[in-house]
């Protein structure tokens, strides 16, 4: 399914993106595409243009991420600016990305909702000096900081036990005290974050659970 | 950067302006439509003249054109001209191309006959400027189309195929991304343009001087120069149809479809074939034209960053992303 999947829908990208092509894989089992993103913004007006190199894991098709390569340099090799020395581009926190993979990605969307709007941020960061959107912060400090934007979390032993309802699965009763936070009842209380959590899939959460623990400890 | 936007504007504010639809009940009166005719005037003079406009002025510069530019007179080729008033016959290649925007009988349902004049005209404008840009020549303006050659005895033939593909290119663009969706938005549907193109090679082609006396012109006598106007009424919505010869210049078969029918059958067991011309792949393969998000076109030719750019146009799309570093 993967590969006849990826084959249509990369070829509806190409008859749409004239800027690029499918070139030789430097990665064996992806599917290599090369070509130019030229960010406009919303008045056409042009900001600049990156070299980029995009590679698609053909037997994950659609259940995967795209690995994205800046080849220009002209994003600084620098942390600040998300990208790695080899110029792979940090699209987004992981978890974020989990859930577009699990739910099966079409590439064109992916390129035009995740790809494209990285580039163009890059501009609105070095225009303004900030992301348009924020950013999130490096390592375990940015794990942090989506927990507590996405899930108003902050205290960590409670991050800890819901981490630990959602890799383990133990259930309570829904209509009952919350056993997590002392909350009302179960069922309008944590279990929609457990549920969500889920989402992200048990090696994603044991990592998370991980670095809470870590955290709990340094404290 | 914009490249037709002075002929837009000038469109735009014509249809604006145009009394039919506010006066649908009552009817127009003499004095409405001279007050009509006399704005239109005025707007006239907004369309771009022998003297470009500074974003004309780049995209021209980016191209190589010489500041020099100025617009062929019509008529003769250049090059042919001393066949005028002569009985000689010289043979020569040369591409000829038709090209006219389709469906603009409707727009005189909605429009007062001079702001019609108005929207023609610009169109028409609009296409002389990329064909001259292009270093073709009109030979004839036909309502809102053009009759083209592009070539001639100082250039090569191959030079001559990209530029009337370039050409035809930058008119389609015009009138399929600045126009089409405009003209919708005001209640003309699907206006486009229809293009055709062909070499005939120097043994396929006969210049000559048809007509008596005065009355006549310089013009060719070839079985390409009779296909493009047949190829012009094959195309697609939008498109650009090209023969044999053109592609075989070109050597790219990314941006040739052989359609099904051939256009001329010599009955002799050969036929000669017509091709879709992927025009907006070959704008952004030969940086005119870059994509944005969506995937569509915006013709540009500097690779530099807009001077006048803000950043409250870029946030709609940069603020979709929040990156985040994981690596090392």
């Amino acid at each position: 399914m993967g590969k006849k999947c990826l084959s249509t829908d990369i070829k509806n990208f190409l008859d749409k993106y004239f800027a690029f092509e499918i070139v030789e894989s430097p990665k064996t089992g992806y599917l290599a595409l090369e070509g130019k993103i030229s960010v406009l913004d919303k008045s056409d007006k042009l900001w600049g243009h990156f070299k980029i190199l995009i590679l698609i894991n053909e037997a994950e098709y659609p259940y995967t991420v795209p690995i994205v390569i800046e080849k220009t340099q002209i994003i600084n090799r620098d942390w600040d600016f998300h990208i790695s020395k080899e110029g792979e581009c940090c699209l987004d926190i992981p978890h974020k990305l989990i859930k577009r993979k699990r739910r099966g990605i079409v590439f064109e969307e992916f390129y035009r909702e995740v790809i494209y709007p990285f580039f163009a941020n890059y501009h609105y960061k070095v225009s303004t000096g900030n992301y348009a959107n924020g950013e999130y912060k490096h390592h375990a400090e940015g794990i942090f900081q989506f927990y507590n934007e996405e899930y108003k979390l902050s205290e960590v032993p409670l991050i800890i036990n819901l981490l630990q309802t959602a890799i383990t699965g133990i259930k309570y009763e829904p209509n009952k005290k919350c056993s997590l936070c002392g909350g009302r009842k179960y069922k309008k209380c944590c279990r929609n974050i457990v549920l969500s959590l889920k989402q992200y899939g048990k090696p994603q959460l044991y990592q998370d659970l991980s670095i809470f623990k870590e955290r709990l400890k340094s404290k | 950067m914009n490249l037709f936007e002075d002929y837009k504007n000038v469109i735009k504010k014509a249809v604006e302006n145009d009394p039919t639809k506010s006066n649908k009940i009552y009817g127009l009166s003499e004095p409405l439509l001279e007050s009509n005719r006399e704005y239109l005037k005025s707007l006239r003079n907004e369309l771009p003249g022998r003297e470009l406009s500074h974003e004309m002025r780049l995209f021209a510069k980016g191209m190589g054109v010489p500041e020099t530019f100025d617009y062929q007179p019509l008529g003769s080729h250049p090059d042919f001209v001393h066949l005028k008033g002569t009985d000689l016959v010289e043979e020569h290649w040369i591409i000829s191309g038709f090209i006219d925007v389709k469906k603009s009988t409707k727009l005189f349902n909605n429009f007062t006959k001079a702001t019609v004049r108005l929207i023609t005209e610009s169109i028409i404008r609009a296409s002389m400027f990329a064909v001259n840009l292009c270093g073709g020549y009109v030979h004839r303006i036909q309502g809102d189309g053009l009759m083209v050659y592009f070539g001639g005895k100082n250039i090569e033939k191959l030079k001559a195929v990209e530029d009337a593909l370039k050409s035809f290119s930058m008119i389609s663009y015009f009138v399929k991304n600045d126009l089409k969706d405009f003209f919708e938005d005001n209640g003309i549907q699907d206006i486009h343009t229809r293009a055709g193109l062909d070499l005939g090679h120097s043994k396929q082609v006969d210049w000559f001087y048809s007509g008596i006396g005065e009355s006549g012109e310089v013009t060719t006598c070839s079985l390409h120069t009779s296909l493009a106007p047949k190829m012009q009424s094959n195309a697609k919505n939008s498109g650009i149809v090209v023969g044999h010869n053109v592609t075989t210049q070109l050597r790219k078969d990314k941006y040739f479809e052989q359609r099904s029918k051939e256009i001329h059958d010599y009955e002799d067991g050969r036929k000669y074939y017509q091709y879709n011309f992927d025009w907006e792949r070959y704008l952004v393969d030969n940086n005119l034209a870059v994509q944005n998000d969506m995937g569509v076109l915006v013709l540009t030719i500097n690779t530099l960053p807009d001077p006048n750019r803000n950043s409250l146009d870029l946030y709609p799309i940069a603020s979709k992303s929040k990156p985040y570093f994981n690596y090392g």
